[in-house]
């Protein structure tokens, strides 16, 4: 329980200075009395910035942003703060960039403030507004938003299970579209469908393999061929060339020297060592020096005269390795051209399938070949009969090979389709068993949520009617209704039980201060639903328009409700109040007083100070020269209250219907016998073990009272000469004789003994006085 | 002041994952880390589809069309 020691305000709204208020310890609830601009609303700023960082005074006034007016007129907002200091924790709230900022923020208490204008909102308003009243106590947002995703899903699933069936209709169509082409055969199409992606397609694949290998092979020894007739005529063109080179070779030799030949191959090989060893002083063939001199350059010389025959000879060599080259190019062409024809035997032969067409042309090939000597070498004339006769197969083969890859394609696509189809199945049947429950999640979501709502509504609105009860007893009207709308959420219907109008709405019969006291009594039970000990609750001027037989029993209820929270502030211009708390009406000893003054603007809120009426009396008693005027005319007022209490409760015979009865009529009519009788044990004073309760004997105070009691008017109403014969201690004795009777019947925390609910003594709410008789003695 | 006492949240929760349980819906060791996750908002799509996915079917619920 939060115990609150004060409050502290500057530069808010009214609080142009600073302005403290000290809350007395043990008192659970503070009024603040105030007339109308004294500062009592701003006061409730205070707890309301502190606690929910707003300043509901100002909303419902058309200002759309409110902060700006949130500082006092001749301050600054970085200039307000709020400090509200607890037993344990000193919370501070300013104002920075337009944004209360409360420190420290994680265990500030909670406070539950209601204001005039807003009673009306919690009867009057639209049933959506009022839900949103009634929202924080219900509080269960985060449910909702795991519902939107709950329901996200379970459209998810509805549409994922109306895809997965498509699908599977998909794909059964296309089984029946094989299933068709196929016959239909018999049995149905699943089975179908089932049987033909099982069927084994090895020999199929075989099949296709054989052929596609047939024809590579057969492409291949095609190209082979004709890279044989090429090299063939290559060759055929390179060895004409070399015979007409060695006839032009022939020609010129026979048209040069005889030998030339030789002797040019001679010279060449002589130009070519001289080049090499240079000149020699020595022939180096014959060893004569003879001839030495320029030998190199004579040969050189002669060679020159030989060239046509070097010519001839460089071609004839040219045309001699061309020849040799196509020579190789041909037995190389051949070596692979045989090499294919006898891969096309083998395709032909090994492993060829027996529902192909038997490929006799060629096997026949092979077997002539193999007759009689083997042969490694394929001459051009076998190897375009074979390559013939691989083409006319190679034609058979083609829609064999479409027929089958075709076979293969379609018992591809059916294996597909069954897979996709099976996988959709399941996927479907699994959807099909999560939807139900994903909805039944849904609808059990759904229903304990209306009955946690109802639970609480409930609730709130028999404690409503238990609060309305209290203030308006026995007019019927306590059974509240609240109903959220089954076709619209978050919205509330505040209902109640008129006779003949079963579930109407209370504005239509309620008078206005019904109105107002159902709207507290509402908040009241909202407020008192959550944590309300950790509660701070503030009713600012909340009953100004309730009427005066209801008020007490609206004190009472709050008085009552405040013990629930850790602390209750009230705020109210309404006089009764003050006076009630002026006489002791009021159970000091649960609530604190505070008085405030008149506002201005150079001061800002001013607290004041209503003392009671006993406490005055007793003051002026207590001061050094009590002024005997003043004590009468206090103690007379005092008194009059004193016997009009006593004469009410005993039934006393007093004229009451010309005006207020004087002490004239009162004093005398309390009788002998009553006086004789009345008497107050004081049970708040400590007692020794065994000793007996202090007891005042009222009769002998009211006795001594009748001697002075005229000493009120001569001394204490009205200027009377009379008064000027009279000693001053008389009339202080006056006072002291009815200040010694009101502290035997009132107590100042616990109030008047007004109740009888012992059946012996009239006794206070604390049970601190004790008057008896109960009743006048016959 | 903090609250220590349960959320209204919080209690709804509760009482829909022991609804749920009672329904074998949700596995009975799953309840307070559930009703927590709901309890907070915090349940996704895919939260939900595991955690009444994850219990014993052996309550067959009928689709309504």
């Amino acid at each position: 329980m939060i115990k609150l020691l004060s409050l502290t305000l500057e530069a808010l709204r009214g609080a142009t200075n600073a302005f403290e208020l000290k809350f007395e310890s043990n008192r659970s609830i503070s009024i603040i009395y105030g007339d109308n601009g004294s500062g009592k609303s701003t006061v409730c700023d205070a707890l309301d910035l502190v606690g929910n960082d707003s300043l509901s005074s100002l909303t419902g006034k058309g200002l759309s942003a409110t902060t700006k007016y949130w500082h006092s007129t001749n301050r600054k907002p970085i200039d307000i703060q709020v400090k509200l200091v607890s037993a344990t924790t000193t919370w501070t709230t300013q104002v920075i960039r337009g944004k209360a900022v409360t420190l420290p923020i994680d265990s500030r208490p909670k406070v539950a403030i209601l204001r005039r204008h807003q009673i009306l909102d919690l009867i009057a308003k639209r049933a959506g507004e009022r839900y949103e009243v009634l929202r924080p106590f219900i509080a269960i947002e985060p449910i909702d938003e795991s519902e939107v995703t709950l329901r996200k899903l379970i459209k998810a699933t509805q549409d994922q299970l109306k895809i997965a069936a498509a699908r599977i209709g998909e794909n059964l169509q296309t089984l029946e579209d094989m299933w068709k082409q196929a016959g239909p055969p018999t049995g149905s199409l699943v089975q179908w469908a089932d049987a033909e992606a099982k069927r084994d397609v090895a020999e199929l694949n075989q099949a296709i393999a054989s052929i596609q290998n047939f024809l590579r092979v057969r492409q291949d020894l095609d190209s082979r061929t004709k890279d044989v007739e090429i090299s063939a005529i290559r060759t055929e063109s390179a060895k004409g060339a070399l015979s007409i080179a060695e006839s032009d070779l022939g020609t010129a030799v026979a048209s040069a020297l005889s030998g030339s030949e030789e002797l040019t191959e001679l010279l060449q090989a002589a130009s070519h060592y001289f080049q090499r060893h240079g000149a020699h002083e020595v022939c180096p063939l014959c060893e004569s020096s003879e001839f030495a001199v320029a030998l190199p350059q004579k040969v050189d010389a002669r060679l020159k005269s030989l060239s046509a025959v070097r010519e001839a000879i460089r071609k004839k060599n040219e045309a001699q390795q061309s020849a040799d080259r196509a020579s190789v190019q041909s037995q190389t062409a051949n070596r692979y051209a045989a090499d294919s024809a006898e891969a096309l035997c083998d395709a032909c032969t090994k492993s060829w399938l027996s529902d192909l067409p038997k490929p006799k042309l060629i096997t026949d090939v092979s077997e002539n070949r193999t007759k009689g000597e083997p042969k490694d070498d394929w001459s051009l004339e076998e190897l375009r009969g074979i390559s013939k006769a691989a083409g006319t197969l190679a034609q058979s083969l083609d829609p064999e090979l479409t027929s089958r890859l075709q076979r293969r394609s379609q018992l591809q696509t059916v294996r597909d389709a069954l897979s996709q189809y099976r996988h959709n199945s399941q996927q479907k049947d699994e959807l099909d068993a999560l939807l139900p429950r994903l909805e039944r999640a849904h609808a059990i979501l759904m229903e304990e949520r209306r009955d946690f709502v109802d639970d609480i509504l409930g609730r709130i609105a028999k404690r409503v009617g238990e609060l309305y009860e209290e203030v308006h007893p026995g007019e019927g009207l306590n059974k509240i209704g609240l109903q959220l709308d089954p076709v619209k959420r978050a919205s509330l219907e505040v209902v109640s039980q008129f006779p003949g109008a079963a579930d109407s709405p209370p504005g239509a019969y309620l008078s206005e201060s019904h109105l107002d006291t159902l709207g507290l009594c509402i908040f009241l039970a909202l407020a008192e639903l959550e944590t309300p000990e950790q509660t701070i609750l503030v009713l600012d001027d909340v009953i100004a328009s309730v009427d005066e037989p209801h008020v007490d029993r609206i004190i009472e209820m709050l008085y009552d409700m405040s013990k629930h929270f850790a602390h209750c502030i009230l705020t109210t211009h309404y006089t009764p109040w003050k006076e009630k708390f002026r006489w002791g009406y009021l159970k000091r000893g649960e609530c604190q007083f505070v008085e405030l003054g008149k506002w201005t603007w150079a001061d800002g809120i001013i607290p004041s100070g209503s003392t009671q009426r006993v406490e005055r009396l007793r003051v002026l008693l207590a001061e050094a020269l009590p002024e005997a005027s003043e004590v009468c005319a206090s103690a007379g007022v005092v008194l009059e209250a004193l016997l009009d209490f006593l004469t009410l409760q005993y039934g006393c015979a007093v004229p009451r219907h010309r005006t207020k009865p004087t002490l004239g009529d009162l004093l005398p009519s309390l009788n002998k016998k009553l006086r004789a009788a009345l008497r107050v044990e004081m049970h708040d004073v400590p007692l020794a073990v065994g000793a007996a309760v202090p007891t005042v004997e009222l009769g002998s105070i009211l006795n001594k009272l009748d001697k002075v009691s005229q000493l009120r008017n001569i001394m204490g109403c009205h200027f009377n000469e009379l008064a000027f014969k009279l000693q001053g201690k008389d009339g202080l004795e006056f006072g002291r004789l009815v200040l010694e009777l009101a502290d035997a019947l009132i107590h100042a925390d616990h109030g008047w003994p007004g109740s009888d609910q012992s059946g012996e003594y009239w006794t206070n709410s604390g049970k601190s006085r004790r008057l008896y008789p109960l009743k006048q003695p016959s | 002041m903090k609250s220590k006492r349960e959320t209204p949240a919080q209690s709804l929760a509760k009482r829909i994952a022991e609804r749920m349980v009672k329904e074998k819906l949700l596995d009975p060791d799953r309840v307070d880390q559930f009703s927590t996750s709901l309890a907070a908002g915090k349940l996704k799509e895919g939260d939900w589809r595991l955690e009444i996915e994850s219990t014993p079917k052996s309550t067959k619920i009928p689709h309504k069309k």
